[in-house]
């Protein structure tokens, strides 16, 4: 990606975005200091060349969520990389990172009840080869949640 | 905050400004075939109830770091409050959560490497007064990260 990298310009439409998300491209110009078709331009290649995007994310309690879970996996007989894999075929499931330590994989599930989150950690997770143990947590009060870097699709 | 209902075009709308939220409302009533008027009404209810909220994101590829869990135990309960105002001053933090199980609090920041970890904790999280043990862990590799979804928090 050493190509792609952010421009000045980029972080700056970046920050001045952070702070306004629906800026038109014509105050972001005047901001900056520099046209309003340089704006487009450089948000194009942004958005085209998958370094930055402004999006929309739901509250997880007004969509119903009110269980989001962080668990810990332990995997034995099979590559870590292939059961985070089947993991992250579910639906529930919104991220799956591979770590070093106690755990090889740390998850992160969302439920709508407490009977739901049980019935993807045992009938779901759990049925898949390869998993020796799970550590799960409840977050009970997220006081604060950000996602400024995400790996793009 | 109490859960809305949201139906049908309600979530094919926040689909859609999810992947790009500077859409505008006439090219998505376009696209779903309903009144530019409909779109505008549903994301401003959206925007009124504080049920959803605009993000930049960057792609992680161009940092080359990973998340780290920080798995916190507090040496006494009663400092938990300012604890976590404290771990959410710091701007390198970007989940901050009490837990029923693990941990007391799960803190998590991006890092490139265990030392790069390492000094951050010891710089900036370790003298936080009322911490007691942290554990960490530390990310190698993203399989699946969806943000569409996050704890709207002031």
């Amino acid at each position: 990606m050493s190509e792609t990298k952010l421009t000045p310009i980029d972080e700056q439409i970046i920050a001045l975005l952070r702070a306004d998300g629906l800026m038109s491209n014509l105050e972001l110009a005047r901001r900056i200091g520099i046209s309003e078709r340089s704006v487009a331009r450089h948000l194009r290649r942004l958005d085209e060349e998958k370094l930055a995007r402004v999006v929309l994310m739901l509250d997880l309690a007004a969509d119903g969520y009110d269980f989001l879970a962080a668990v810990g996996i332990k995997v034995k007989g099979r590559p870590p990389e292939d059961v985070a894999d089947d993991i992250a075929l579910i639906e529930e499931v919104q991220i799956v990172i591979l770590v070093a330590g106690e755990y090889d994989l740390e998850i992160q599930v969302l439920a709508r009840s407490l009977g739901e989150l049980t019935a993807v950690l045992e009938d779901r997770i759990g049925r898949i080869e390869g998993i020796m143990a799970m550590a799960p947590g409840i977050a009970t009060r997220i006081s604060k949640h950000e996602y400024q870097w995400v790996p793009f699709t | 905050m109490k859960p809305i209902h949201l139906d049908d075009l309600d979530r094919r709308i926040i689909a859609r400004l999810g992947e790009d939220a500077r859409t505008s409302m006439r090219q998505i009533a376009r696209e779903l075939d309903v009144s530019e008027g409909a779109v505008r009404t549903r994301v401003k209810r959206l925007h009124d109830a504080g049920a959803v909220r605009m993000a930049v994101i960057t792609n992680a590829a161009l940092h080359d770091r990973f998340p780290a869990f920080l798995w916190i135990d507090l040496a006494s309960l009663e400092a938990m409050q300012d604890v976590v105002a404290a771990l959410k001053a710091i701007p390198e933090i970007t989940f901050v959560s009490t837990m029923l199980g693990r941990a007391d609090v799960l803190a998590i920041t991006l890092a490139g490497d265990s030392g790069d970890l390492a000094r951050f904790i010891h710089e900036k999280v370790r003298n936080i007064p009322g911490i007691g043990e942290i554990r960490w862990t530390l990310g190698y590799g993203m399989r699946k990260h969806l943000y569409g979804k996050c704890a709207i928090v002031e």
